[in-house]
This record gives C-alpha cells, sequence and structure tokens, in this order.
C-alpha cells in the first residue's frame, strides 16, 4: 500500500495516456491506496467516503485541470458508466470537489449520473451522490427524495450535505408523514428522522 | 393450506425456497416484472428478463409443482431513465402472451412527471389487452404517492376492480378502500408489514378485495410469510375459510379476470393444497380459470 500523495502523481501520468488508461488506473486506485473509510468511526466510509473514493476523486480533479468542459464530461461519464459501484462512488466524491466550480458543459451530465446513484439500492452510492455536488445540482423535488431515501437505508444524515441549509417544510412534511406511518407500525423513530421532522423556521428560530 | 402468492420475484430466489413454498402449500404465484436491485441501462436487458419470467422461470416453477405467472412492465424507478423508456414499445408481444395475468408494477417511485407518464401508458395498455393492472405504491411519501397513484386511476377511467395496489399499510389502506381497488400488502420480516400487523388491518377491514404476498425478492425477505400470516390468523380467531379468502381465493379472482390462470395441478404433484372442508380444493376459484 501507498498513500494518496504517492499514489496521485503517478496515476495522473498514466491516466492522462488515454481513456483506457484513465479507466484502468482508476478501477485499480484500491489496490494501491487501499479502501478502509477516511474517518475509522465512519463505517463503510458512508459519510466521509473511503481511502480508496478519496484517491479517485483527486484523480479525477487532477486530470479536470486540464481538460476542457466537454472532455471533462465525457471523462466523468465514462469513467462512471463503466466502471463498478467504487469507481462510481469515486467519481461521485470527485464531483463534490469540483462542485463549486463545475464548467457549465459537465452540470448536466453530472446530474445525470447522480440521478443515476440516487436510483440504485447501495447506500454507498446514494450517500455519495448527496455530497456537495448533489446538493449543488440537484432540483428541490430529487433532492429531498435523496435524504428520504437516506433515512431508509439507515445512513446517517451527515452524508446528507448542506442539510441544515437546504431542509425545508416540505421535507419536514415528508419526514412527519414517515413518522406517522412508523408510530402505525409500531417502529423506532431514529434522531436523524425526528430532527428533519421539524419545520425549519420553527427549529432556526429556536438556535 | 392453499397459497397463491400473488407478488414475488422467484428470479432472485433458490429451488430450496420453492421446495419450502410448496411444502407450505403454495401452488401458484405472480411474479411481477421488476428491476434488478441497480439500474437497467438497454431495452435488451429488459427483453431477455421478460422471456425469463414468462420462460425460464416457469419452467423452474413447475419442476416444484407451482404454476407460475407474470406481469409485465417497466418499474417505476427504471421509468425514469430515458433509456429504459424505449422498453415500452416492445411491452404489446410480452402483454400477449398466456403467462402474462397482469400490466405491472407500474406506478410511483419518486413521484416524478415521467414516472406518471409511463404509469398512465401502462393503464392504457392494460385496457387495450384486457388485463388487470397492478400498481406498486413508494416507499418514500407513501401516503402522498398513493394519493397520487389514486388519482391518476381516477383520471385514466379504468374500473378499479381491475386494479390492485400493493405495498399497503394501516396509513394507506383507507384510501384504496374506499376507491373499490384491490388492496395489497407485502409481508416482510422487517420493513413493509408484518404478519402482527396484517392481522390487525385484517381484523378492521375484513377479508374483502384484501391479497397478502411475501414480494420475496433479492433484498432480506422471507417466501413463508403468507404461510405465516395464514397461521397467525388462525390463532387469532379467523376461520379456515377466512384463510383461504385471503391467500387463494383473492388473487384467483383477482388476476382470474385476464382468463389466462392455469390452476390445474402440475402432473406428478398433487391438486392444489389440501381439500377444503371436503371441498373441492378449486372451490371459489372463478368458472374457467380453474
Amino acid at each position: 500500500m501507498t498513500t494518496i500523495d504517492e499514489w496521485l502523481p503517478t496515476a495522473v501520468t498514466e491516466a492522462s495516456g488515454g481513456r483506457d488508461a484513465a479507466e484502468r488506473v482508476f478501477a485499480q486506485a484500491a489496490l494501491r491506496v487501499g479502501r478502509d473509510p477516511v474517518d475509522p468511526g465512519d463505517t463503510g466510509g458512508l459519510v466521509h467516503g473511503t481511502v480508496a473514493d478519496r484517491a479517485r476523486a483527486a484523480l479525477l480533479a487532477e486530470l479536470a485541470v486540464t481538460a476542457s468542459g466537454p472532455e471533462l464530461a465525457d471523462l466523468t461519464d465514462a469513467l462512471y458508466r463503466r466502471g463498478d459501484a467504487e469507481q462510481r462512488r469515486g467519481v461521485l466524491r470527485g464531483l463534490d470537489l469540483l462542485a463549486s466550480a463545475l464548467p457549465q458543459e459537465v452540470r448536466a451530465a453530472a446530474l445525470e449520473l447522480i440521478r443515476d446513484a440516487l436510483r440504485a439500492n447501495d447506500p454507498r452510492l446514494v450517500a455519495a451522490g448527496m455530497g456537495d455536488a448533489g446538493a449543488a445540482l440537484l432540483p428541490d423535488h430529487e433532492w429531498r427524495h435523496g435524504v428520504v431515501k437516506l433515512v431508509f437505508m439507515g445512513v446517517p444524515l451527515a452524508a446528507a450535505s448542506g442539510l441544515d441549509d437546504r431542509r425545508d417544510a416540505e421535507l419536514a412534511r415528508m419526514a412527519r408523514d414517515l413518522i406517522a406511518e412508523r408510530t402505525a407500525a409500531g417502529r423506532d423513530i431514529s434522531d436523524d428522522l425526528a430532527a428533519i421532522a421539524v419545520a425549519p423556521e420553527t427549529d432556526r428560530e429556536h438556535r | 393450506m392453499r397459497i397463491f402468492d400473488p407478488h414475488i420475484h422467484m428470479t432472485s430466489r433458490t429451488t430450496d425456497d420453492y421446495e419450502a413454498m410448496y411444502a407450505a402449500g403454495v401452488r401458484a404465484l405472480v411474479e411481477p416484472a421488476f428491476w434488478l436491485g441497480q439500474p437497467r441501462t438497454t431495452v435488451g436487458s429488459f427483453v431477455d428478463y421478460f422471456d425469463a419470467i414468462t420462460g425460464w422461470e416457469r419452467f423452474r416453477a413447475s419442476q416444484f409443482g407451482i404454476r407460475h405467472h407474470a406481469t409485465i412492465g417497466l418499474n417505476p424507478k427504471e421509468a425514469n431513465d430515458p433509456r429504459c423508456r424505449e422498453v415500452m414499445g416492445e411491452l404489446g408481444r410480452f402483454l400477449a402472451r398466456e403467462s402474462v395475468v397482469a400490466v405491472g408494477e407500474t406506478g410511483f417511485d419518486s413521484l416524478t412527471e415521467a414516472e406518471e407518464q409511463v404509469f398512465v401508458q401502462h393503464v392504457e395498455l392494460a385496457q387495450e389487452h384486457e388485463l388487470p393492472i397492478m400498481v406498486h405504491t413508494p416507499h418514500r411519501d407513501k401516503a402522498e404517492g398513493t394519493r397520487r397513484t389514486l388519482a391518476v386511476i381516477a383520471a385514466t377511467g379504468i374500473e378499479p376492480g381491475r386494479v390492485l395496489v400493493d405495498h399497503l399499510n394501516e396509513v394507506t389502506v383507507d384510501l384504496v378502500a374506499e376507491t373499490g381497488a384491490w388492496m395489497g400488502f407485502s409481508i416482510y420480516p422487517d420493513t413493509k408489514m408484518d404478519e402482527r400487523r396484517m392481522v390487525e388491518i385484517l381484523r378492521r377491514h375484513g377479508t374483502e378485495r384484501i391479497l397478502v404476498d411475501s414480494a420475496a425478492d433479492w433484498g432480506r425477505s422471507d417466501p413463508l410469510t403468507t404461510l405465516k400470516t395464514g397461521r397467525l390468523m388462525l390463532e387469532s380467531g379467523f376461520s379456515d375459510d377466512d384463510v383461504d379468502r385471503v391467500l387463494w381465493r383473492n388473487p384467483v379472482e383477482f388476476y382470474g379476470q385476464s382468463g389466462r390462470l392455469d390452476l390445474s395441478p402440475l402432473p406428478g404433484f398433487e391438486s392444489s393444497g389440501s381439500t377444503f372442508e371436503g371441498n373441492s380444493v378449486l372451490r371459489g376459484a372463478p368458472k374457467g380459470t380453474a
């Protein structure tokens, strides 16, 4: 195993050798740097990702520096759609790094990838789709469904970037309906679910 | 106890499951077209799957004494992907097959416009092919999703008695009961419904137009929750006739509207479960379907 800092320069050089090379380096990142959670307390790396997620994200961000908008859109799409769930997470977390300055040409492609991740049943993918890029690109309706899906999957809501800024009365309404269902079913209500059920305006006044 | 599981995804299950189901009294089932747990990306992937659930899986079930039928449709989740929506043009030839007893699963997942458009197309296909329709209700925002589902059904003008609204719970059952549509309950080990809650709903609503299914698939699920619900009904004071109605006659009546159910015993296997109070094992099955 090597560290991300040691791996990255060679990986960038190799990955610059064309699409096939980029896909191979991206696919094999975990074999080089490991796949433990970045934060040992974060089981499965659901909230903060794994070391491999971080390496792949850093690689995508480095490749983005020299790529044009359309090139980056194509590369991102290929690395995601032609990759496995691990590679897809790396792409999503790479988009998080680029979220604040995503070229216009990449935004539409990125949104489709995030939507694909939110349709999946793999909690790690859904969690990665709800990072900074998801928060920046998802329309309100889809973003709220993403948050509630995390609740369904038992993923800590810390995985939803910008939750406190973006949660609204409609999300609180959805959460209250879910609480009603779970109460009728005699099931437990998680702290995360209870927290988003409070209308944000009310909640903010009390802070 | 004779059991018809009106919703189970057998392509995700093992031969041990088939043996246990037969031993439990399952003699017939419906396998609704569904997704794979991860999104499909091409029409070809659907076509092969539809062939499997109307072909190989039907044969596999027959080896274990169980009559297998299918429903065909583009599931709501994948209805959001334009690459998947192209399969809508392929559904007709599958809906014509003798093993297909309904259109579905269709309905809402994330309550999007694309889901609604595809849902309406499914209702139109059901009317064109004279088939009943099986409607999935969403996990997230279920009560709102169920209200929108019923609004779509009402707007299309399809006869509610030809619609099964599935995955209901305590919060959504009343909404569906008043429309005249059939009410499906998926009994799961941990989420959706369990046997105890199901029996409470049967106490409140009676057994009319109620179907109980295992909805077993690739997730944590149990293909015998139909049997377990039947047993708990008996322990809770329901009669053998009540159990037979919920676990056999109701699904037979609903899917029998297709005119395509085959409930005859498979060669080499005994007839549908035990006899019922000395009566024919096909007691209650509509004419022409047994």
